[in-house]
């Protein structure tokens, strides 16, 4: 096994403290950061988002996986010039009004940032001016939705409709949320899970 | 046959006259703003106190279930007198587990978890509640005794907390922090999940000492569910949580040896059922309808098993159409009514975006298509 498939054996298996010192370790041999990135961090994740998708690993699984990924990162990102950095793109997420409950997106947001991407998290209960104002500030390709509540959902088509002048891609997901909610309210892409948000997201932006 | 009759007849797996309409218990009840206009529109007047604060339901009049002529009826535990619930500001309440409920637009959010960086030795310094302060329990064996001897309803024993082990582990420490600390320290995990425990049986202690000789079920519950599968894994459920959930219905059974335990659990669980049965599960709630737990096929691999309450779908909006209100009530009595061993329930708390005449008729189609022989007659 090479030593960045370790590592990335070690964010499947939550092992912050390996995969930390595997970084440490590659970096001093001279691999380059956005290889041991891909080829290391996202490769595990991307693993741990197939599990999880496929009820093999549950939320604990995926959130130590997160974290070890992120001891990675913490690592290696520094060291990457600005030039390098090579983000498969923005998306910006949020619970939106109304709505606290965030478990659900930080997932998404764990799933994002473990396929490369950078996300732009904005807390929850987030009105549909705060994510315009958020938007017109990071500048991502896609919002991602959240709702729990079939009593807040509705708050994401108010959202979609005041960003409809903004070049953006929206993307919905929560307990509540199906397809034929997103077609009616004219969401670009409805996500079922974490795993899926990544796939749509890739689709969104190819 | 009486609603009593009904009931027993349902949780003993033999078919009543009519699939019995269960309403009012842990999780199928309303939030405060559908209760108020519920109540407005079937025109009951004068308030009862609020049995607790802060939380998304907190109000309870009997004299709704009355007028929807659900089979059951509840004593629950209230308030404590020592330690009233304290305000922390306008929408936030500090509950008797020293947690912050943040109340946004109708719903009650846990926030701020107190014990977000505490280490195993600050647990026994929380500031935990008494299961046997007195105003919890007062009145409550009389007015179970007279449920008992002064109607025909089944009495029905609402679970003290609406949770346990995961979701108060999640509120004390923070949801993403407890479930790391389940696989990465799980020595604290398990001290917190053992206070929690001891809690949870005082609590039962407190309100089966009361009430246990007069009811014919008691509510347990906890959420173990996504919409997709368990929170944690099968293993881990059966490591950690399994055998707290035994010791805690062991207890139940020796306090109230000739009730039902119905346990709720919301979303896709189907890998732990069995479990479940396995630690005297005797009643699964809500059956919530969803892509990995199918209420048909969850009727044919355990219906004989265990009794299955709920069935209706409150994540779906149709509902307030009244052709597929109908047709909802209609597929659940299908699904899960045939042989006994149903009670028709809705999967989670009435909220407010469902109109106040859909709540009524959800109930009236219930007796409409529930009568068991139709077939044969």
């Amino acid at each position: 096994m090479s030593t960045l498939q370790e590592m990335a054996e070690a964010v499947i298996c939550g092992n912050a403290k390996k995969v930390k010192e595997i970084a440490e370790k590659v970096l001093s041999e001279g691999i380059a950061p956005q290889t041991i990135i891909n080829d290391g961090l996202i490769a595990g994740m991307n693993v741990v988002g197939v599990k999880f998708k496929n009820n093999e690993v549950y939320v604990p699984e995926v959130l130590i996986a997160a974290r070890a990924m992120h001891a990675g990162m913490d690592v290696v990102k520094p060291l990457l010039s600005a030039s390098e950095v090579q983000d498969k793109g923005i998306v910006l997420i949020g619970t939106v009004k109304g709505d606290l409950h965030d478990i659900g997106k930080n997932l998404v947001r764990m799933m994002l940032e473990g396929a490369g991407y950078k996300v732009i998290d904005v807390g929850v209960d987030v009105s549909p001016e705060k994510f315009v104002q958020a938007v017109e500030e990071h500048k991502p390709q896609i919002v991602g939705l959240s709702a729990l509540l079939t009593t807040t959902m509705v708050n994401m088509k108010s959202t979609i409709e005041l960003l409809e002048s903004h070049p953006v891609k929206v993307m919905i997901g929560g307990a509540p949320v199906t397809q034929k909610f997103a077609d009616e309210i004219g969401a670009d892409a409805y996500a079922p899970d974490a795993a899926t948000a990544v796939e749509l997201a890739d689709k969104l932006l190819a | 046959m009486n609603s009593r009759e009904r009931v027993l007849a349902a949780i003993n797996h033999k078919e009543p006259d009519r699939v019995p309409l269960y309403f009012g218990g842990t999780s199928s009840f309303m939030t405060d703003e559908a209760y108020f206009q519920l109540k407005d529109y079937l025109g009951i007047t004068g308030d009862v106190e609020a049995y607790r604060e802060g939380h998304t339901g907190n109000y309870f009049d009997q004299r709704i279930l009355e007028a929807l002529d659900a089979d059951v009826r509840f004593v629950h535990m209230k308030k404590a007198a020592a330690t009233p619930v304290r305000r922390i500001d306008e929408n936030t309440v500090l509950c008797d587990w020293g947690v912050p409920i943040r109340k946004i637009d109708g719903y009650g959010v846990r926030v701020d978890p107190p014990l977000a960086h505490a280490t195993k030795s600050d647990i026994a310094c929380h500031p935990w509640p008494d299961p046997y302060d007195p105003g919890r329990t007062a009145g409550l064996a009389l007015a179970a005794r007279t449920l008992r001897e002064q109607t025909d309803k089944a009495v029905v024993a609402r679970s003290p907390q609406s949770a346990s082990f995961l979701e108060y582990g999640a509120w004390l420490r923070g949801m993403e922090q407890f479930l790391m600390d389940l696989l990465l320290d799980r020595g604290f995990a398990e001290a917190l999940l053992d206070k929690i425990l001891d809690l949870q049986i005082g609590f039962y202690d407190a309100l089966l000492t009361e009430v246990g000789r007069y009811v014919d079920i008691v509510e347990t519950a906890e959420d173990y569910g996504t919409q997709n599968g368990l929170l944690i894994s099968p293993q881990l459920f059966r490591d950690i949580i399994k055998p707290r959930r035994k010791a805690i219905n062991d207890f139940i059974r020796k306090k109230a040896p000739g009730a039902k335990i119905l346990h709720h659990s919301c979303g896709a669980i189907e890998p732990i059922i069995t479990d479940l049965v396995e630690v005297g599960v005797d009643i699964l709630n809500p059956v919530q309808p969803l892509p990995n737990m199918n209420p048909s096929e969850i009727k044919k691999k355990y219906g004989d098993k265990v009794v299955l309450c709920g069935g209706v779908d409150m994540q779906n909006t149709g509902l307030q159409d009244p052709y597929l209100l109908e047709q909802e009530v209609v597929l659940r009595i299908e699904q899960l009514a045939s042989g006994g061993g149903y009670l028709f329930a809705p999967s989670n708390h009435i909220q407010p975006d469902l109109p106040t005449r859909s709540v009524v008729a959800l109930f009236a189609l219930a007796k409409k298509h529930g009568v068991y022989g139709r077939n044969e007659a």
